[in-house]
């Protein structure tokens, strides 16, 4: 059966966009992943395969997009201008000051410590949950955080 | 570190939302949220940015495309674009470009909504072709090429200000109105453009008309440094890229 990618996009669109803009602070390329995203299904709908849940796929999916875009040299610089002036919408309302702390280090980490990193800290995800996406164990999730905590604490003392 | 196992994270209200988890694994979140604040704000908060969710559908013509049009369409681009022809493999992977959406004048004519045609530019830099987007970094001597899909006819231009503030046309590289560009999926126009050697930002528009139009209009207009408005009944895909000297 072909993958509907238009009921896709309109259950889960949503979801892409706003964690795109969580991870890139930017609601222009945010916009970008979202149709790359799904212009990319349309074209290789192979992608997902349908052995994990739709939401599950496009959380990897649109971190991984996310992620290279940030490894882009002038994000890194943007990303700097930003920690002197912190996101502060409304899109992660748990922690902004964290948030703006976390994405300033993500292109410069390793990508497992990457991905952790945005699944604990912008999605509030559990060890468990992030194990299970990265597909690791719990123990790994938790000295892979205990890196990024340690790059974060460096940002925030030479700051 | 320790874990946040307790709260309800950003997936599970998703998969709630999306009506994926179970009705125990429902049950237990909710019941959570019904004792925690922050959880019953996110909640809330999730809920409210899914409703609001309006953006369009991307690249309506792609959408509506089935992955065979797409691998013809892809087949006929290379066969029209012959810089691409020797990429093989490279080209095939790079095809899936980045759709935008549009900043545009509302169409007159024939043109409705959903018409609007998807402009892509990609840069070939030491054998590779990747699409680009504002700010990435090009080099002297890569080569650039746009692409476009489009339900209807149309003519279409791509324009340049180099660093030094001079405005030229890129396609067509000669004559003072746009070049044809039949409706097609994913489509290349007909010419690509090797980069000279002036540095700093350059910024590139791709313009796609019903009508056929003047240049010279758009170059005056590209010439002031400011942002390209759209003529009725065009769209225009800007983006400023950094050009640098090759590394």
């Amino acid at each position: 059966m072909p993958l509907d990618v238009e009921t896709l996009y309109r259950s889960y669109g949503h979801s892409v966009l706003r964690r795109a803009r969580q991870i890139l602070a930017s609601d222009d390329e945010a916009g970008e992943v979202l149709q790359e995203l799904f212009v990319g299904l349309v074209a290789r709908p192979e992608q997902f395969d349908g052995r994990s849940a739709p939401s599950t796929f496009l959380y990897v999916a649109t971190t991984h997009a996310c992620l290279a875009r940030l490894r882009d040299r002038r994000n890194r610089m943007r990303l700097v201008d930003e920690q002197v002036r912190p996101w502060t919408t409304d899109v992660d309302p748990r922690s902004p000051e964290t948030a703006a702390m976390v994405r300033s280090v993500l292109a410069q980490l390793g990508d497992d410590e990457a991905r952790a990193a945005v699944y604990h800290f912008l999605d509030g995800m559990s060890h468990a949950e992030i194990a299970e996406m990265i597909g690791c164990s719990r123990r790994h999730v938790g000295n892979l955080l205990d890196r990024v905590a340690e790059q974060l604490a460096a940002r925030k003392e030479a700051s | 570190m320790t874990d946040n196992e307790p709260h309800v994270s950003d997936l599970r209200w998703d998969r709630l939302l999306a009506g994926e988890l179970a009705s125990e694994e429902r049950d237990a979140a909710l019941a959570h949220a019904a004792s925690c604040a922050a959880c019953a704000a996110r909640q809330r908060d999730l809920t409210a940015q899914r409703d609001a969710f309006v953006h369009p559908i991307p690249s309506f013509p792609t959408l509506a495309a089935t992955g065979d049009d797409l691998v013809e369409a892809r087949a006929r681009r290379r066969a029209r674009a012959m810089w691409i022809a020797p990429l093989g493999v490279v080209a095939a992977a790079a095809a899936v470009l980045v759709v935008v959406r549009l900043r545009s004048n509302p169409p007159t004519g024939e043109l409705t909504k959903g018409d609007g045609p998807a402009l892509v530019l990609s840069v070939e830099q030491a054998g590779r072709l990747a699409s680009l987007g504002a700010g990435d970094v090009v080099h002297p001597n890569d080569r650039l090429q746009a692409t476009y899909s489009a339900r209807v006819d149309g003519y279409g231009a791509v324009l340049s200000r180099d660093g030094a503030g001079t405005a030229t046309a890129y396609v067509p590289s000669t004559g003072d109105v746009m070049v044809k560009l039949p409706a097609a999926t994913d489509a290349a126009f007909p010419e690509s453009t090797i980069l000279d050697e002036v540095t700093g930002a350059e910024r590139i528009v791709i313009v796609w008309c019903a009508e056929l139009r003047p240049l010279a209009p758009l170059l005056a207009a590209m010439r002031t440094g400011a942002p390209l408005a759209a003529p009725d009944g065009c769209h225009v895909r800007e983006l400023e890229l950094a050009k640098q000297a090759a590394p």
